[in-house]
């Protein structure tokens, strides 16, 4: 089943020389391994048999209007943004030249894929790299400034049959620079339920002393199945945020894995997730401190609701050479039903002796005492449910710097929790 | 406007309050007290609606309706207040927005029209103004890393904004210092008017000294065993509550 799968993932593919040694050896790789199962201690909880039981095909090509484009929650906000539908660049809908100090281009010579990180780490990266076909490099001057935020809508509009796409990303931000990506997954078809695959890898590149601020913007349909990786790596006293926002898929794989390569290097890794239904929702992050004096800051908080089901898996990884680290996990998990489950771990190997870590996890539900206080101020019911589950993702969500972004993502919150329009009165 | 008869109500089956009644006018202010484990606070959560406490038998009625029918935001609409002994804190709420909230449910609910921004900042100026609220204070998220002065402070605040007609404060003055508890005073003193009525419950004579009541009330094992003027308050800071031990014993326990 697996190998038919394997098989199917790579239907149409070219053979031969016309394919570059790097693909040519992610090709190989990915032939050469096994897709995990609930065995391999990274994917424990995580059971992809549903995955591997649905029949996926390479994208067919797919048309959109612009009208048709702006219809989708998330895919405008007002930037200027590279569109690819089911995987393929579409220059009709996009305006990211108009972007002041940034330059795009589609990837072709791949030469630089891989800058994130040495290795493709599993099964999926690797068929990424074979795969990835369109996809964009973003890069940024040395010492530039770019104010606007860019955004990369990745929308998959699936037709007959379940389809595949593997987005790939380079940001690669210079020296000195300054630049904000969202990137957005998204749903352009029509039936919620209808499988497809989408396979993302996202690289990013911090330039010494660079501030790059990073969205990963998730709102695919029910019945996706988003497995993918998000890799930066940075240089002396770069600062680097990235922001994973997860409202959609059946089934969510997120890796994140940020080196801080540096001296005086920061990273931020911050996540909201809402899982409802029968979602559910794997977070694996690796944060490598390989150098001194660098920090990082982690919070992931999650709302669970209905049968849904998170996990959350947070490596932090001191090498020795990484004095005067100082790092910080948070994972938080709101547990609206009885139904919903929750796996959190955290995993810290520290080699170096000068070290500064603290980490926690919390799984629990609304707190009655703050129920009551809001009941006794006049707010009851749902209202005063939703009140503190805004409150609880506002950790996050306030964090999210792109105005348009921010509101958008309110909207939809509030949109979705009961008596929403009351709860938004408190912020 | 309130009349408490009779009323049994404990925690898990286990009886706390045994047979209390009082009664309440507006404009009034009233004061209990008693020992420790007497059921002061009880009495104000199950004034206020909290769920875990459940009234066993007897009947309380504020304004001609039945008290207890109605669930806690319906009270706080109807213009019940409790001041709490711990107020809580909510991270990622705006201490101003939250009142906002809060006015507009209860608006709501009463039928009356939603409070406009430009009305609501007049009414925090004036009531901050008023009490001496830090301004600071009411950008900040509601309770959080607030001392315990200024959670105090915020409780009275909001009891100004909320503009209720009985305003129980439970325990008000614990943990305060003699200048965060005068004030507190003060700013209950200055929504003592005419409609309004206060059950004030304190453990020490101290705060009466600072909110002169129109009468005393003394709990002990979940009933009002005295009941006096503010010269009890007095009487009580002299004698202490050793003596309803004693009269227990006397009465057979």
């Amino acid at each position: 089943m697996a190998d038919d799968l394997k098989q199917r993932l790579l239907n149409g593919i070219q053979n031969g020389s016309s394919l570059s040694v790097r693909r040519k050896s992610a090709l190989d790789a990915f032939r050469g391994m096994q897709f995990p199962t609930t065995k391999t201690e990274e994917w424990r909880f995580t059971n992809l048999r549903n995955f591997l039981q649905t029949p996926f095909e390479p994208a067919p090509e797919a048309r959109l209007s612009l009208n048709q484009l702006n219809a989708v929650e998330f895919a405008d906000l007002g930037f200027p943004r590279a569109v690819f539908v089911n995987g393929r660049y579409a220059p009709e809908l996009s305006n990211a030249e108009e972007a002041d100090g940034v330059s795009t281009s589609p990837l072709n010579g791949d030469a630089e894929l891989g800058s994130a990180d040495e290795s493709e780490s599993d099964i999926f990266d690797a068929l990424n790299a074979a795969l990835a076909s369109e996809g964009v490099v973003v890069r940024a001057a040395p010492g530039k400034a770019v104010e606007t935020p860019l955004h990369l809508v990745y929308l998959t509009s699936p037709s007959n049959g379940p389809a595949a796409c593997h987005p790939r990303t380079l940001i690669a931000a210079g020296e000195g620079s300054q630049l904000t990506v969202i990137e957005s997954h998204l749903f352009g078809g029509v039936s919620n339920e209808s499988p497809y695959f989408t396979n993302p890898v996202t690289e990013i590149v911090c330039g010494r002393g660079a501030v790059v601020d990073h969205y990963k913007m998730q709102a695919e349909a029910e019945g996706a199945f988003h497995i993918g990786s998000t890799r930066s790596r940075q240089e002396r006293d770069s600062s680097f945020a990235t922001h994973t926002i997860t409202l959609g898929a059946g089934l969510l794989r997120n890796n994140v894995t940020a080196t801080l390569d540096g001296p005086g290097a920061s990273a931020t890794l911050h996540a909201f997730y809402l899982a409802t239904g029968n979602q559910h929702v794997d977070h694996f992050t690796t944060l490598v401190h390989a150098r001194e004096n660098c920090n990082s800051r982690e919070v992931y908080k999650g709302v669970l609701d209905d049968a849904s089901r998170a996990v959350f898996h947070g490596r932090i990884l001191v090498k020795q050479d990484a004095q005067d680290t100082d790092s910080y996990q948070q994972n938080e998990n709101l547990l609206l039903t009885k139904r919903a489950r929750v796996n959190t771990k955290p995993q810290l190997e520290i080699y170096a002796d000068q070290v500064k870590c603290s980490h926690g996890a919390t799984v629990g539900e609304l707190d009655e005492e703050a129920l009551f206080y809001l009941q006794s101020r006049c707010i009851g019911g749902p209202a005063a449910r939703s009140l503190l589950i805004y409150a609880f993702a506002s950790e996050v969500i306030d964090q999210v710097k792109p105005t348009t972004l921010r509101s958008k993502l309110q909207d939809e919150l509030f949109a979705w929790l009961p008596e929403g329009a009351a709860a938004r009165e408190a912020f | 406007m309130l009349e408490i008869k009779d009323l049994w109500a404990g925690v898990d089956g286990e009886p706390i309050l045994k047979g209390l009644s009082l009664s309440v006018s507006a404009g009034e202010v009233h004061s209990i007290m008693g020992p420790n484990g007497s059921g002061k606070s009880t009495l104000a959560h199950v004034l206020a609606g909290k769920e875990e406490y459940e009234a066993t038998g007897g009947s309380v009625q504020y304004l001609g309706q039945d008290l207890l029918e109605m669930a806690p935001e319906e009270r706080a609409c109807e213009g019940v207040f409790l001041a709490f002994q711990y107020p809580v804190s909510i991270p990622g709420v705006s201490n101003t927005y939250f009142l906002k909230a809060a006015i507009n449910a209860k608006r709501k609910h009463n039928g009356d029209q939603e409070i406009d921004a430009f009305e609501f900042m007049q009414l925090v100026k004036e009531k901050s103004k008023a009490l001496n609220i830090d301004t600071a204070l009411l950008n900040r998220p509601v309770n959080d890393g607030f001392s315990g002065g200024e959670k105090k402070r915020n409780e009275i605040f909001q009891m100004a904004m909320l503009d209720p007609r009985l305003a129980i404060m439970d325990e008000t003055d614990s943990g305060l210092d003699i200048d965060a508890l005068k004030v507190v005073a003060d700013g209950v003193n200055s929504l003592r008017v005419d409609g309004r009525g206060f059950i004030v419950i304190t453990h020490y004579q101290r705060l009466l000294d600072y909110i002169v009541p129109d009468y005393v009330h003394v709990l002990n094992d979940g009933k009002i065993v005295r009941s006096g003027g503010k010269e009890l308050a007095q009487e009580l800071e002299e004698k202490g509550y050793s003596w309803l031990k004693e009269r227990d014993e006397a009465h057979g326990g």
